[in-house]
């Protein structure tokens, strides 16, 4: 059984064809970095992965199972922007939403349970529980929302962009944590730009641009052709240019 | 000072107006923060100003006004959604052609059918006419609002920041997004008394944005949203009585003084701060 699976997936909106015959597969404790341009259909591949959207045509499968089914233990992370970080919440409260599914009606977030307490140690923000989510920094909003995925137990963690717009210390600092929960035995399937950030810890990488350029482990996929085929001519001379730095391949 | 507040309430309608006023208050105050923090202000206005065919039909049909602005409020936020996702436009756009159309429905079918009802006083309230019966309805109102939202707290909160995640861990978003509706248009019907439609914006957006400034948690935030609702109701209808200003204008003025209030210390206080560091 696979931990995430798509087969022959299409996706359209209205006349628009977002994704083209998407396949690919990844066993469970394996980290998946899914790159291309803007608009080259990340978003929607995560999204689909999350349940949130159904393919036009063609299958996808967490667990063996639909993502409908796997609910609980499916975790996702949207894009920073996609918040409201002036929302009046401590880190704590952010966290605990990772327990709601546990609580019943008329109970407010139960910030004292210890998952809420091992999530925050994991990701380094125990000292930051009681401070309002908008007096953090970027890097730690994300390690918050990496948090309030740990707290929820999930298998599956589906996370967009989240390294983007962080300096280097609060990047190297979210990709262990990554590292730490894909040794736990968790899946890891990460939208991004960062091409150099995906070469040392990634298990696999997918080349998007709409359809599936190329799959498979980071130095087999990303080659100057593939690079090429997936940004285009223009920009690929500077991710070469990273790629030979951080890989010493030339 | 206690002859000053005790004088009003010497009247039955100044007593049942003073209930009145803040039992409204405290219920769209309680919806206020979400209104606020979801960024659905504007959608407020749409919705208020939704509700006016809805009580011209119900009256034509002779049922329930309640009932009519009720199904206009909820349809109206429906129709939004369905002109923004068909016609790909903005919300911001959607929103405005849908409350101005359905405004502008509700005055002509009123003008034609000409109710009883007094339509200046649907518009911009007047709690110093309320009945009894009335303030029995937006108690009820107000009751089942307070108990809804206390109800689902966790899961509002976790919408109305994260809507996204909320779907994904299995908070059912559209029924909860119907059920804020529904609650929305519940809250703008008990209004229509006191402040009216026009101006029951005010206690929905008001309240929230002020306690915002100050708050650091969601609790917080929904005490401190009850509480400048609750002063705004109080200190409106007395100033009303004495100035012999319109009471529904009063209330709105009240909440929308204490903002600027607000704003004001908070902005001298981080300033006096900077200063001092």
């Amino acid at each position: 059984m696979y931990a995430v699976e798509l087969e022959s997936v299409s996706l359209r909106y209205d006349e628009v064809v977002a994704l083209r015959d998407i396949t690919f597969k990844s066993e469970a404790g394996k980290m998946v970095a899914l790159i291309g341009p803007n608009g080259a259909g990340k978003t929607s591949i995560l999204k689909m992965l999350a349940g949130l959207l159904r393919p036009s045509s063609g299958e996808v499968r967490v667990l063996g199972r639909d993502p409908a089914r796997a609910r609980g233990l499916i975790t996702y992370t949207p894009q920073r922007e996609d918040v409201y970080w002036e929302y009046p919440l401590t880190v704590r409260e952010l966290v605990a939403m990772g327990n709601i599914r546990r609580r019943g009606l008329f109970k407010w977030l139960n910030t004292r349970d210890s998952r809420v307490d091992t999530a925050l140690r994991l990701v380094m923000l125990e000292d930051l529980a009681s401070r309002k989510i908008s007096e953090l920094s970027g890097g730690q909003q994300q390690r918050a929302f990496l948090a309030r995925a740990i707290c929820q137990s999930g298998e599956v963690y589906l996370l967009d962009e989240p390294i983007a717009g962080l300096d280097a210390p609060s990047e190297s600092m979210l990709l262990e944590i990554l590292k730490a929960l894909r040794d736990q035995g968790k899946t890891i399937v990460m939208a991004t730009h960062d091409i150099s950030a995906t070469l040392e810890i990634f298990d696999y990488v997918a080349l998007i641009r709409n359809e599936l350029v190329a799959f498979g482990p980071p130095k087999e996929v990303l080659t100057s052709e593939n690079l090429v085929n997936t940004y285009g001519g223009s920009t690929v001379a500077l991710h070469l240019d990273d790629l030979e730095k951080v890989a010493g391949w030339k | 000072m206690f002859e000053l507040l005790a004088e009003p309430m010497g009247y039955e309608f100044m007593r049942v107006a003073l209930l009145t006023s803040v039992i409204v208050a405290v219920t769209c105050s309680v919806l206020s923060s979400f209104v606020v923090l979801r960024g659905w202000s504007l959608l407020g206005d749409a919705v208020s100003h939704s509700v006016l065919p809805g009580i011209a039909i119900a009256l034509a049909l002779n049922i329930p006004y309640l009932v009519g602005a009720l199904l206009a409020g909820v349809g109206s936020s429906a129709l939004i959604g369905l002109v923004e996702s068909r016609a790909r436009i903005r919300n911001d756009t959607a929103i405005g052609v849908v409350m101005t159309g359905a405004f502008a429905t509700g005055l002509i079918l009123l003008s034609w059918m000409r109710p009883a009802m007094d339509v200046f006083h649907v518009l911009f309230g007047n709690p110093l006419g309320v009945s009894p019966s009335d303030m029995l309805l937006s108690a009820a109102i107000g009751s089942l609002v307070v108990f809804t939202v206390a109800l689902l707290l966790k899961e509002i909160v976790a919408y109305t920041f994260d809507p996204i995640f909320s779907k994904v861990i299995g908070v059912p978003t559209t029924i909860l997004h119907y059920t804020l509706m529904i609650l929305l248009s519940l809250a703008i019907v008990s209004a229509l008394n006191t402040v009216g439609i026009i101006l029951v914006i005010t206690l929905l957006v008001t309240p929230g944005a002020t306690a915002q400034i100050v708050s650091r948690n969601i609790a917080q935030m929904l005490g401190m949203s009850i509480l400048i609702g609750a002063v705004s109701a109080v200190t409106g209808l007395y100033l009303s009585y004495y100035l012999s200003i319109s009471s529904g204008g009063a209330i709105a003025g009240v909440a929308t003084l204490i903002f600027f209030g607000v704003l004001l210390v908070k902005s001298l206080s981080q300033w006096l701060k900077r200063d001092k560091d």
